[in-house]
């Protein structure tokens, strides 16, 4: 802020120290000579040093380029198109309030044990019989409603422990659609005995009479002189082999990494003294070349007539049509899945082979979907179906379950 | 027509007179012989009829694998499938009824209605069909299948005017075909087996019968059908089957393999764009819903009513 008044004297003093300045400045400027006009620059000289002036605007405005960095190192990733996918072996999950037996069988289901699906099945229904015989249900809640959300959680541990299959998912639905009906006040010893009788009744009727019947009409369709080829292991396919024995026909067992299961179906065969050839997948074109008929087992088979099955199934069907070889496909009835499965990427499981430091970690895809136009027949115990009418057979077994 | 009085002589006897004015067909001819059975069975209990129908059963299938004259050249499989149908419906009716003597009142009665309405059953496929023959269509047949025969001639009393090509082969009976259709005022050409590629150029559809029908919706029919079929296939014509719905049988060929004979052949149901049935026009998968549906009791019958312009 200026002082609000200057005095007089101030005054005085400053003009004096002005007119000094003033002097020595013109004293200076005289002694130098007067500074040389500016140069009259010609037009092109102008737009010269327009330019120069320009540039190094421009220069100025540019940041410096920087130093180049070194390349960033390589990531490690794992491939992310099967990422979505979980392994087959996992360590298991913590369980609490699930019965002894069914904690047991979910450590087996994710060691790899009872890797066939109708094997699942029986294994998970023997759990629950052992499970259910001590079962006693909270003092206060009632025995049906609390059977169904039981049977639940221990569906969902070993959902945990292991992909459920159709098989298990089949028989689990059937558990608790008969728990859930269960009249409200009935006791828990007459519980425990419909679940028993349940367990019993499905795996005598959807099981193993189902295999038995789709043994005896698939075995109708060997003629003599087939050369009959077989690819993997199924339950349906070795009775259908039973069945047909004594006539005149070949079987060529199809087989492949990593689970082999292909020398169950010859060990079977063999004991039967059935003529068989075993082959791996990877020279079994020649052998499906020369096939009158192909037997496949399934693990699903959902309403678009798409078939759930091992894989290398798909491979040894895409080869038989080539060739126009019918394609026989024996599934279970209650393996018939209400879904529509066109590939096999969308779900499944991965298998991991055993890596050490020197190998790539090395996974396996363990099923594959076989297209409906790859399939001739399905057989399941009601008949033989085409692909397309397994939709219409899912519906009259649901309307027969509700029933 | 009435049925012929089947109250005496064996079965046989009876099938071989109903085929005798050459208009009804086998499988029809050979209900009412079983119908016949019923009416001079002593049988006291359900269990007893049964048994004597299945006996009736074995012995028709019989005869006709001698492939009498009365058949025309056809084989038993029509007259297998007839007979099934008709005693899975008699099994029904046991069902439903607990009273023998009203049960057998009963399966006569429908036995009778089912035998009316057979003969009827040509004409519904021939309305059926008359959509899909339009004016001035090259018409390719094969076999005798009378069912076909009437459907050209409803069509052209209708006054479509079609061309019917007749494939004759060793056993000359496209000749007889010929001769029929010709007075009943279409024009008809024949031609050779050997020249049905040849000729496929020219032909709008293709239409034959069936001796049965598969469960996947496939025919088996008189041989060359599959030759027919597979021209027909690669030069994108329709291939139309006209049958009724009895002979739907209960029998599913993986190929060739499966059939009884040399004969017939088997048609897969990719070859087969429809089926002209009494039920209505039945696409091959379509096959497979009504059995099930005739099996279970429920209707699953996917009718496709389709405008072929």
């Amino acid at each position: 802020m200026a002082p609000a008044a200057a005095t007089d004297e101030e005054k005085a003093k400053k003009a004096a120290e002005k007119a000094r300045r003033k002097a020595e400045f013109e004293a200076k400027r005289a002694k130098e000579g007067n500074p040389p006009k500016k140069k009259q620059l010609s037009k092109a000289e102008r737009r010269e040093l327009q330019e120069k002036q320009r540039a190094d605007k421009e220069a100025k405005k540019n940041p410096k380029p920087k130093a180049d960095k070194p390349p960033p190192p390589p990531v490690e990733r794992p491939t992310t198109i099967l990422g979505h996918l979980t392994k087959a072996t996992s360590s298991t999950p913590p369980a609490d309030g699930v019965p002894a037996s069914i904690v047991e069988l979910g450590q087996k289901y994710a060691a790899g044990e009872f890797d066939g699906s109708n094997d699942r099945c029986r294994s998970l229904l023997d759990a629950v019989r052992t499970s259910i015989k001590d079962y006693a249900p909270p003092p206060d809640a009632a025995a049906a409603r609390d059977l169904d959300v039981k049977l639940k959680s221990w569906a969902s541990y070993l959902e945990k422990c292991r992909e459920p299959t159709a098989s298990t998912l089949a028989a689990l639905k059937r558990l608790r659609l008969v728990a859930s009906t269960l009249p409200p006040d009935i006791s828990p010893s007459e519980a425990q005995a419909a679940v028993e009788t349940c367990c019993d009744r499905f795996r005598e009727e959807r099981v193993e009479l189902a295999v038995r019947e789709i043994g005896r009409r698939g075995a109708q369709k060997i003629r003599d002189g087939d050369v009959v080829v077989a690819y993997g292991y199924a339950d349906a396919v070795e009775a259908l082999f039973s069945e047909a024995v004594g006539r005149n026909f070949e079987v060529v067992v199809v087989d492949s990494a990593p689970a082999f299961a292909g020398r169950r179906l010859l060990n079977a065969l063999y004991a039967k003294r059935v003529r068989t050839t075993y082959v791996r997948l990877t020279a079994a074109a020649p052998e499906i070349e020369r096939a009158t008929l192909v037997v496949l087992g399934a693990d699903a088979v959902f309403s678009n007539g798409s078939i759930l099955a091992r894989s290398g199934a798909f491979a040894v069907a895409a080869l038989a049509q080539r060739r126009h070889v019918p394609v026989l496909v024996t599934c279970e009835a209650y393996k018939c899945h209400d879904r529509v499965r066109l590939d096999a990427a969308d779900a499944n499981e991965l298998f991991e082979f055993p890596s050490s430091d020197d190998t790539p970690p090395l996974t396996h895809l363990t099923y594959d979907v076989t297209p409906a136009s790859y399939v001739s027949a399905v057989a399941t115990e009601h008949g033989l179906l085409p692909p397309s009418a397994v939709a219409a057979l899912i519906r009259e077994l649901a309307e027969k379950e509700t029933a | 027509m009435a049925p012929p009085a089947c109250a005496s002589g064996d079965v046989e006897a009876c099938f071989q007179r109903s085929l005798a004015d050459g208009t009804r067909a086998a499988p029809v001819a050979a209900i009412e012989a079983l119908l016949g059975v019923i009416e001079r069975s002593g049988a006291q209990t359900m269990h007893g009829l049964q048994d004597e129908l299945c006996e009736g059963r074995k012995a028709l299938v019989e005869f006709c694998e001698q492939r009498p004259a009365c058949l025309g050249g056809r084989t038993e499989l029509g007259v297998s499938s007839g007979c099934e149908l008709f005693l899975r419906h008699v099994t029904r009716t046991f069902l439903e009824f607990g009273d023998f003597s009203e049960c057998r009142d009963e399966i006569l009665r429908r036995g009778r209605a089912f035998a009316a309405h057979a003969t009827n059953a040509r004409d519904d496929i021939a309305g059926h069909a008359s959509s899909f023959l339009r004016d001035g269509s090259r018409v390719l047949v094969h076999g005798r299948s009378r069912v076909v025969q009437a459907t050209l001639k409803a069509a052209a009393k209708s006054g479509v005017s079609l061309e019917a090509v007749v494939v004759n082969g060793a056993d000359d009976c496209g000749a007889c075909v010929a001769q029929e259709l010709r007075e009943e005022g279409i024009t008809t050409r024949i031609i050779a087996d050997a020249a049905v590629a040849r000729e496929m150029e020219v032909i709008d559809v293709v239409l034959v019968g069936a001796e049965a029908v598969a469960e996947n919706g496939g025919v088996v029919n008189k041989v060359g059908t599959l030759t027919v079929a597979c021209c027909a296939r690669a030069m994108r014509r329709p291939l139309y089957v006209a049958a009724e719905s009895y002979k739907f049988a209960r029998a599913f060929p993986l190929g060739q393999r499966d059939l009884p004979n040399a004969d017939v052949d088997y048609t897969p149901p990719d070859f087969i764009e429809l089926l002209f049935t009494d039920l209505g026009v039945l696409t091959p998968a379509a096959v497979s819903y009504c059995r099930s549906g005739c099996t279970s009791g429920v209707r699953f019958v996917s009718y496709l009513q389709i405008c072929p312009w």
